[in-house]
């Protein structure tokens, strides 16, 4: 999975997104230590500072916790992991559907649109 | 210490008739990444001349962890001109102690790792080297040092974009919260994502100085088109 | 700081004279071995015409430009090391080192100095290597104990003392006329020259009235010269001490350019 941020955005807003994706796809596993804020940073090519803002906004809802010595890990609430997926499930489709409903498609159409797709995904 | 690295007031330095850096009062704290951005004659270079006592001003001042610029402010500066200054007959080694002899700031062993990465031979002269190649290792011997201010003048103005890459690499495993970085560079859109703040620079004044993730929330634009947007000839 | 400023100077300018002196004494030695009469009579036996006499010719001429040459190159090296390595390209790294501008006046004032000296000396002694006959050490001892009765032991530093002080103030000239050019927004070259004439002429002037202004040394030295060898040592002072005034004065000024008026552009 690797990290796309658009400049005409707050990265560190970007930043928080692409991260929660990661610990809810499992890339950063519940009870994980994350990697510090310079090498994020490193890795993703932003400013670190930026980079600290995002962790911050992470740790505010709870997602990383900081132990003082050993750095920052993701949390081991697997309670909480699912709600966010469930929440980025929600925010994406909505996203989605309101793509769609601009291009001028009606529920039905999409749906039914998004049935063939599965199907042929499966294959 | 105070929390602001570099401090000017007024600061002005004309060239004959013309204004380079005209009346330019900045303030930058410590612990930033900041871009200079403004086309080409906008006096960035200028600017960046007179924080290391290359230029003497012609009004106002400019102070550095409040010092004047001098010898105790060069021990806090690392500088990186637009320029290639290195002896040409020396090898890399010979730089490399040549910037310890001179500064005690300086990590031979970081910029020696820095060259093996780049696949730089220490053993060569600099003459034999392409123009690129001598940008690079200008850029390790700066970045070498830990210093608390770093003055890049077009850090990746010369070097094709894979290097380009490196450069930011460069410079972001060096940077730590104590340092702070100025770049100069129109090469916005390669940049933008690792600095804090911008400072914009037109005919030698700052038409802004903002933080760069307020530009982005407030005007829903990159610093990139912001940048094309105000310097729109 | 000094110490690692002059390592570095001596690196980089040694690199230039070394080879220079290793072929003036090359050529210094094979002047000395250069017989005409015997190149001439090979000639004649082998070639019939003057083939070797005239690389003879060549090798003498060859080291007689070397000796031109390496005396203009000291001068060169000395203005380039001065106006290249402070003011050119190389000026964004000496002037962002810590390191005070009087140090680098300094370092390169010596390094300059050594240069003119040992051009002097490796010069002299590639003469020697040409001239060298039997019993020329005993002129040279002979001339070295009259010079020492006739000004004692302390001659042997007072007058090399001077003799420095004096070249000091010279190249103390060249850079202070190099730094009030650099100072002029263009025609930077031209404009040192104009200086170096101008402070050449004011120096002279004031030489020339500081001298006459004191009568009794010049009745001293005219006195000398009339007395032979009844030389006093303190005709030197009236050498040294204008040679030390103007020095420390084209010191400064050019030391107050480089610290305060430096725009490397």
């Amino acid at each position: 999975m690797s990290w796309e941020l658009n400049a005409d955005r707050p990265l560190y807003a970007q930043l928080i997104e692409q991260i929660e994706l990661k610990i809810c796809a499992g890339v950063y596993p519940p009870g994980s230590r994350l990697p510090s804020v310079r090498e994020l940073a490193r890795e993703v090519s932003v400013n670190p500072n930026t980079m600290q803002r995002a962790l911050a906004g992470l740790e505010e809802s709870g997602l990383l916790y900081t132990q003082r010595t050993s750095g920052r890990f993701v949390t081991e609430d697997r309670e909480l992991v699912k709600r966010v997926k469930h929440r980025l499930v929600r925010e994406h489709a909505r996203a989605f559907l309101a793509k769609m409903l601009r291009l001028g498609f009606d529920h039905e159409e999409i749906m039914a649109a998004l049935s063939m797709i599965m199907k042929e995904s499966e294959k | 210490m105070s929390d602001t690295i570099l401090e000017c007031r007024n600061l002005t330095k004309t060239f004959g008739r013309i204004a380079a850096v005209n009346e330019v009062t900045l303030s930058i704290p410590r612990g930033n990444i900041v871009g200079l951005l403004g086309p080409n004659a906008s006096g960035k270079t200028t600017f960046l001349k007179l924080c290391n006592k290359l230029l003497t001003p012609t009004a106002g001042e400019v102070l550095i962890a409040g010092h004047k610029p001098g010898n105790e402010s060069k021990k806090l500066v690392s500088y990186l001109p637009e320029k290639t200054y290195l002896n040409d007959w020396m090898k890399v080694s010979e730089i490399i102690g040549f910037f310890g002899d001179f500064y005690t700031d300086f990590n031979s062993g970081k910029a020696y790792s820095m060259l093996e990465k780049l696949n730089i031979n220490p053993k060569d002269r600099l003459k034999t080297m392409s123009r690129g190649t001598r940008e690079k290792v200008q850029l390790i011997l700066v970045m070498s040092r830990e210093a608390q201010l770093y003055l890049l003048d077009e850090p990746i103005g010369g070097v094709d974009p894979a290097a380009r890459d490196y450069i930011l690499d460069i410079i972001l495993e060096n940077y730590d919260p104590a340092t702070t970085i100025i770049l100069s560079t129109h090469l916005i859109a390669d940049i933008e994502k690792i600095l804090e703040q911008v400072v914009f620079l037109k005919e030698g004044r700052v038409v802004f100085h903002r933080s760069v993730e307020q530009i982005r929330e407030e005007s829903g634009k990159s610093v990139d088109s912001l940048f094309r947007e105000v310097f729109r000839c | 700081m000094l110490t690692k400023l002059l390592k570095y100077e001596f690196k980089a300018t040694a690199r230039l004279f070394l080879p220079f002196y290793l072929v003036l004494l090359v050529f210094a030695l094979v002047n000395r071995f250069i017989d005409f009469e015997q190149l001439v009579a090979i000639d004649a036996q082998v070639f019939g015409f003057g083939v070797l006499e005239m690389f003879g010719f060549l090798a003498r001429l060859l080291y007689f430009v070397l000796v031109v040459g390496i005396q203009v190159m000291t001068l060169l090296i000395l203005l380039q090391r001065f106006y290249k390595s402070l003011l050119g390209d190389e000026g964004y790294l000496m002037f962002t080192l810590p390191v005070h501008p009087r140090q680098h006046i300094v370092s390169k004032l010596i390094a300059a100095a050594v240069w003119i000296t040992a051009s002097g000396l490796v010069t002299a002694s590639s003469i020697m290597i040409i001239t060298a006959r039997a019993g020329m050490w005993e002129v040279l001892q002979r001339a070295v104990s009259v010079f020492g009765s006739a000004f004692g032991v302390t001659g042997f530093f007072v007058f090399p003392g001077a003799l420095l002080a004096v070249m000091a103030s010279g190249i103390l000239m060249i850079y202070a006329a190099v730094a009030l050019g650099h100072i002029s927004p263009r025609h930077k070259i031209l404009v040192s020259l104009a200086w170096y004439a101008a402070l050449g002429f004011a120096s002279t002037t004031l030489l020339f009235i500081f001298l006459t202004r004191i009568r009794a040394p010049l009745q001293e030295i005219t006195g000398v010269i009339n007395d032979g060898m009844a030389i006093n040592l303190g005709i030197v002072w009236y050498v040294l001490l204008p040679a030390v005034v103007l020095g420390a004065i084209y010191f400064v000024l050019t030391n107050y350019i480089l610290e305060r008026r430096l725009n490397l552009e």
